[in-house]
């Protein structure tokens, strides 16, 4: 009916985005951001390069890595969210994120140890945190040469190296804390971008509840950016955005029923209220015996031009408008720092970009200014900074990219890997964990100190208490807590030091421990070592066997095994043996296991024959030399006393 | 026609289909997950749950197993099954689950996704003015004065509505725009309310005249049908008989037409009684953020359901659409997809100071009946299908899915406090149960910015807002969706039946002004306007 009418013609339509058919639209992107480009491009490379360079040789391993590296193999490889009970200890967002990136890549099959797969990790969050510092010194006003200075602190300051290689969970909520902050400084699209900014801050929280300190900041920034004609829409959105990113923590926990504490659970709530109320003080900052001044000294030894300059940006950013949010935000920082109470090894991780930024801002508002005076001033602080921070600055950044501080828990793990029966189990650094299981030792016979004493499923698979581990791995770690974990230092009391690697800090050390008790086991171990040596002088004299230099005089000195010994008497009644060595482990204390002699089969199926103690354990025949080895295990009293 | 209203649409049905999956799913899921409790490691493996010690870590209270206490060689070849060990983490394993179940598992996580993805969208689409201020300025009027250049002809369609419609003329007669005139619509069977109009005709000569609908049955459609025909200006205009309308309003409304050079101008419409009841609060909200925000959204997607007053649409172009739907309960939603598949433009401007005021419905009754007719009527314009010829498919998505929105919308809210329930009465994977969270977020992301949309409300239109109207606003939530819910399905229930014409509705009680919106011919109702 109404098809028949005529059609009155319609007002002509403008194409709506004209821009968006022409061919090339990256040609003119390419043509607007070039000189940006030309910045961040170089900066994010040196920072690449300062990252990854030596990577997993310094800083060195330490446990926290380990915990963080084992939770996202243990989501990629035991579909669990950890390797222990999860007990709300952090939010999991942060390892959930490493296990994204090493699934995703390969990581755990691309590096030997699992720590340096967690760390690769931290350089790619490290390199978007590079690159989100640009962006953000450039929404703060900053002109291109400032931005490129914060930039150019995150990618160089020995400090950020350093941090931003550990496996940190802070380290994962540092780029998402940046983005919020670059969001929440948008000023079109800004319904979208708070919303974003809320979503970025959330995971950050989620990553690292620490940074929820942040959030006064964010805010802060949130309302001085917000248009006033949207600003309800906007906020509401973002707070609401926000607080249900949080709930869904809380959510988690209600799903799997644990968020109030029961007799026999885990739980949210006090989970919580171990990070808030009951850990440990870290003691004052100012006392360097303490764990915070400890801390403290090691940032400042990293890096001790940044924190002063830091520090005085503070005072002079309050003053600067476009600053004021971002020179709040680290005085707080610092004044958090100081206060007593506990003080986490990583906070300063959140710090860094921050200062960079601030330090970065205020240089820039002082060159900008109009007096010669300020401008001069700034140009002699800037050049003393200058001629302080490099050779400082070279100094530690050699030591980042040269010195190989993880030798020796490598020479540990492989020792354990090569020496240690499989079935034996050991009590060990978090940093060893994952390495050790993915080396086939069982995953409930490896098991990280600090678990011995706290996880009830740890402890019922371990009925007899410390009797029911064979070894120990002692790191760094476990020395300095020595004294807060009985049924590892009950242990590690009854134990023996069986090889030892590197020194001083790096000192890794592997103890076996003796179920009979540590004076039942050194008595033996005694007769033992008292026996050896006129028991080998005994041998030696055998005029059939024939002796390198060095074999005899290990054999008097007493540096073999009496079960070897007592292997070699035995086939030199059959057989004429020429030896050549009692080779020994690297690292290893205590007496050759193992010796190396030119003889044909027949010796080889005599040693065979052997019944135990005595049958070896290890029997190669290789190019005419044979290799007889023993195990790695307790003294036992297998050879006649000298006296008797 | 009766063919085409006994065939039920599908398309309309799928909401119900959905409901229907989700609690399929659920009683799926139900049955097995119990049974699987003590074997599997359960994923919120609560202590008693869990029979071997070995799968779970959390348990101090039971005693070691013998086995293990015996000696520690066991312990030192335990079997490879360890690899279970303390699994009460979270990512919840689903073996030992069956195919069934599984289907139920996925059932409920589609479901969850979809619910949520339609509450986002609506929220971003409710929010589409405030997205950015450019944005928020393109809502407004233009700031600069324009001189008028076109003839208005203002239609007021108006049956059993004496007591309102002589002031509401003789307001419409004080516009200072130059050259309009005013066409009320009165049945042949009305004399009360036509002796008002021509009282009015005569206050105001050459300015108001009164058109006679000779039409059987009546409708507001057919009534401005036989008023299209009289019409000599460029533009037609549509009011209701008992609208608030500012005097500057014309002038504002040219000045758009010419700023845009749209074909079609949609004003704003705005219920003001906030405080009358606690779902006047609400209603009222819906129509702020519709005017002041959504609409924006459809003009710029150009596809438009509009509104039943003040909207604006060149005379030519009505004409040779053939005016509306005669037919069609939402004929104001219609005429704007018909008009859109033809490629109209359609600007739409809101400011708060010459928006047209009306009261919400008068009881919570005709509230329903009015739901149901739109709800009805956006399934009529859905199956009549004229949007299957807009020219992109962007657009035939949106309308598809504008058009089902009553349906999905209704069961978002409504499928909250079944994922509640579900959750923790029956016990899925962690990961599952946290998925059947999502769609909480956007539904109370809205309720936040309702809340901040509120506030705002208040301000522009100098209404106190008290906390306990923001306690209603809360409270309100769920009851409200329930409404909605239930008259989007008595709207499906009536379609299917063929039960949806306006000719089936009988006058019985017309002359109650308000009594029934549903069973007048025009309403002194403003639901015309929110379609």
């Amino acid at each position: 009916m109404t098809a028949q009418l005529e059609r009155p013609v319609m007002v002509e339509q403008q194409p709506d985005h004209p821009h968006d058919a022409q061919p090339g639209w990256w040609r003119s992107w390419w043509h607007r951001h070039r000189r940006t480009l030309c910045w961040v491009g170089p900066l994010t490379l040196l920072a690449a390069v300062l990252s990854l360079v030596n990577m997993t040789g310094a800083p060195q391993r330490i446990d926290d890595e380990g915990t963080y590296t084992a939770q996202a193999w243990a989501i990629l490889h035991l579909h669990e969210l950890t390797h222990y009970t999860y007990w709300y200890d952090h939010p999991p967002l942060g390892w959930i994120q490493i296990a994204a990136w090493t699934g995703l890549t390969g990581g755990f099959d691309r590096y030997s140890t699992a720590v340096a797969a967690g760390r690769e990790a931290m350089v790619v969050a490290h390199l978007v945190s590079v690159v989100l510092v640009w962006v953000l010194a450039r929404r703060l006003g900053m002109r291109r040469p400032a931005a490129g200075l914060a930039t150019l602190i995150m990618a160089v300051s020995p400090l950020s190296v350093q941090f931003s290689r550990t496996v940190y969970l802070d380290n994962v909520a540092v780029p998402w804390a940046l983005g919020s902050f670059v969001l929440a400084m948008s000023r079109r699209n800004q319904l979208a971008a708070f919303a974003g900014s809320a979503l970025c801050f959330g995971v950050a929280v989620l990553s690292k509840e620490t940074f929820a300190l942040l959030l006064p900041f964010l805010v802060w920034q949130l309302w001085r950016s917000a248009h006033p004609s949207s600003r309800r829409y906007t906020l509401s959105v973002a707070a609401s955005l926000f607080a249900l990113i949080v709930a869904g923590y809380v959510a988690f926990a209600l799903v799997k029923g644990e968020v109030l504490p029961g007799s026999n659970r885990v739980s949210l709530l006090s989970g919580v209220a171990f990070q808030l109320l009951q850990r440990q003080g870290s003691g004052s900052v100012f006392e360097a015996s303490t764990q915070a001044g400890r801390s403290v000294r090691v940032w400042l030894t990293l890096d001790s031009v940044l924190p002063w300059l830091t520090i005085a940006s503070v005072a002079i950013g309050l003053f600067v408008r476009r600053l004021r949010p971002l020179a709040a935000l680290v005085g707080f920082s610092i004044l958090v720092v100081l206060k007593p109470g506990y003080l986490p090894v990583p906070y300063v991780i959140a710090l860094i970009p921050f200062a960079a930024l601030l330090v970065a801002g205020v240089a820039d508002t002082a060159f900008r200014d109009r007096r010669r005076a300020t401008r001069l001033t700034a140009a002699v602080v800037a050049l003393a900074a200058a001629v302080a921070a490099v050779p400082l600055w070279g100094t530690q950044l050699r030591g980042l990219l040269r010195a190989d501080l993880d030798r020796p828990l490598a020479q540990a793990e492989h020792y354990i890997d090569t020496q240690v029966p499989h079935d034996q189990r050991l009590l060990v650094d978090d940093a060893a964990w994952t390495d050790l299981v993915r080396d086939g030792f069982a995953r409930t016979n490896v098991v990280w100190y600090y678990k011995a004493d706290t996880d009830p499923a740890v402890e019922r698979r371990s009925p007899n208490g410390w009797k029911d581990y064979d070894y120990i791995l002692v790191t760094q770690a476990l020395r300095r807590s020595a004294g807060t974990m009985p049924v590892v230092d009950t242990a590690l009391r009854n134990a023996t030091r069986v090889a030892q690697y590197g020194s001083g800090e790096q000192q890794v050390a592997v103890y076996q421990v003796h179920a009979e008790g540590a004076s039942v086991a050194s008595q033996i171990a005694d007769r033992d070592a008292a026996a050896r040596p006129s028991a080998g002088r005994a041998l030696a004299a055998n005029p059939r066997l024939e002796l390198s230099g060095a074999a005899r005089k290990a054999l008097a000195s007493g540096a073999v095994d009496s079960r070897l010994i007592t292997l070699l008497a035995t086939l030199s009644a059959d057989h004429r043996l020429r030896i050549t060595s009692f080779p020994t482990v690297d690292g290893e204390y205590g007496p050759a296991r193992s010796v190396r002699l030119t003889a044909d089969r027949s010796v080889l199926r005599a040693a065979e024959a052997q019944v135990e103690p005595f049958r070896p354990d290890r029997v190669v025949q290789h190019d005419g030399v044979l290799t007889l080895g023993f195990a790695l295990t307790s003294a036992a009293d297998l050879l006649p006393s000298p006296t008797s | 026609m009766a063919m085409l209203a006994a065939r039920p649409s599908w398309r309309a049905l799928l909401p119900v289909l959905l409901l229907t999956g989700f609690l399929l799913a659920s009683t799926l899921l139900a049955a097995p997950a119990r049974a699987d409790d003590s074997p599997s490691p359960s994923p919120s493996s609560s202590p008693s749950s869990s029979q071997t010690p070995a799968d779970s870590t959390q348990d101090s209270l039971l005693p070691p197993d013998p086995d293990q206490q015996e000696s520690r060689q066991q312990t030192q070849v335990m079997p490879p099954r360890v690899g279970q060990d303390g699994s009460s983490a979270g990512t919840a394993s689903s073996q030992g689950r069956s195919p069934l179940a599984l289907g139920g598992l996925g059932l409920l996580v589609a479901v969850s996704l979809a619910l949520t993805v339609v509450a986002a969208t609506t929220l971003w689409w409710m929010l589409h003015a405030w997205r950015s201020t450019t944005s928020l300025q393109a809502t407004g009027f233009s700031p600069t004065p324009q001189a008028p250049r076109r003839r208005f002809s203002l239609l007021v369609p108006a049956r059993h509505e004496e007591l309102v419609l002589g002031h509401t003329l003789d307001e419409l007669a004080r516009q200072d725009h130059p050259d309009f005139e005013v066409i009320v619509i009165i049945g042949h069977d009305d004399p009360g309310t036509e002796e008002v109009a021509r009282a009015a005709e005569r206050r105001h000569p050459g300015l108001v005249r009164v058109v006679i609908d000779h039409s059987v049955p009546k409708n507001k459609p057919r009534g401005m049908n036989t008023a299209l025909a009289e019409c000599t200006g460029d533009i037609v205009g549509v009011f209701d008989a008992e609208d608030e309308v500012h005097p500057g309003l014309l002038r504002l409304i040219d000045a758009r037409f010419s700023d845009t050079g749209a074909d079609i101008v949609q004003g704003g419409v705005q219920l003001m009684n906030v405080s009358t009841s606690w779902w006047s609060l609400r209603n009222c909200l819906e129509y702020y953020f519709w005017f002041r925000s959504r609409l924006h959204f459809h003009a710029e997607a150009r596809f438009i359901p509009l509104g039943g007053n003040t909207v604006f649409v060149r005379t030519d172009l009505l004409r040779a659409a053939g005016g509306w739907d005669g037919d069609c309960l939402a004929e104001d939603c219609e005429l704007g997809v018909r008009l859109s598949t033809q490629g109209a433009k359609v600007a739409v401007a809101y400011d708060p100071a010459v928006v047209t005021r009306e009261e919400t419905p008068g009881t919570f009754r005709s509230l329903v009946k009015q739901r149901t007719r739109w709800s009805q009527g956006f399934l009529q314009v859905l199956r009549k299908g004229a949007w299957k010829e807009l020219p992109s498919w962007r657009q035939r998505a949106l309308a598809r899915y504008t058009l089902t929105m009553p349906f999905l919308q209704a069961f978002t809210g409504l499928m909250i406090p079944v994922s509640l329930f579900l959750i923790f009465a029956v016990k899925v994977p962690t990961a599952v149960a946290l998925v059947t969270f999502l769609p909480v977020v956007p539904t109370l992301v809205t309720l936040a910015v309702e809340a901040a949309g509120l506030g705002e409300f208040g301000r522009a239109y100098g209404v106190r807002i008290r906390v306990r109207d923001y306690v209603r606003l809360v409270l309100g939530t769920f009851p409200y969706q329930v409404m909605l819910a239930f008259a989007a399905l008595r709207a499906v229930w009536r379609e299917v039946r063929g039960d949806g014409s306006w000719e089936k509705t009988d006058h019985v009680g017309a002359h109650v002004v308000g009594a029934d919106p549903h069973q007048q011919l025009t309403t002194r109702t403003p639901e015309e306007a929110l379609r």
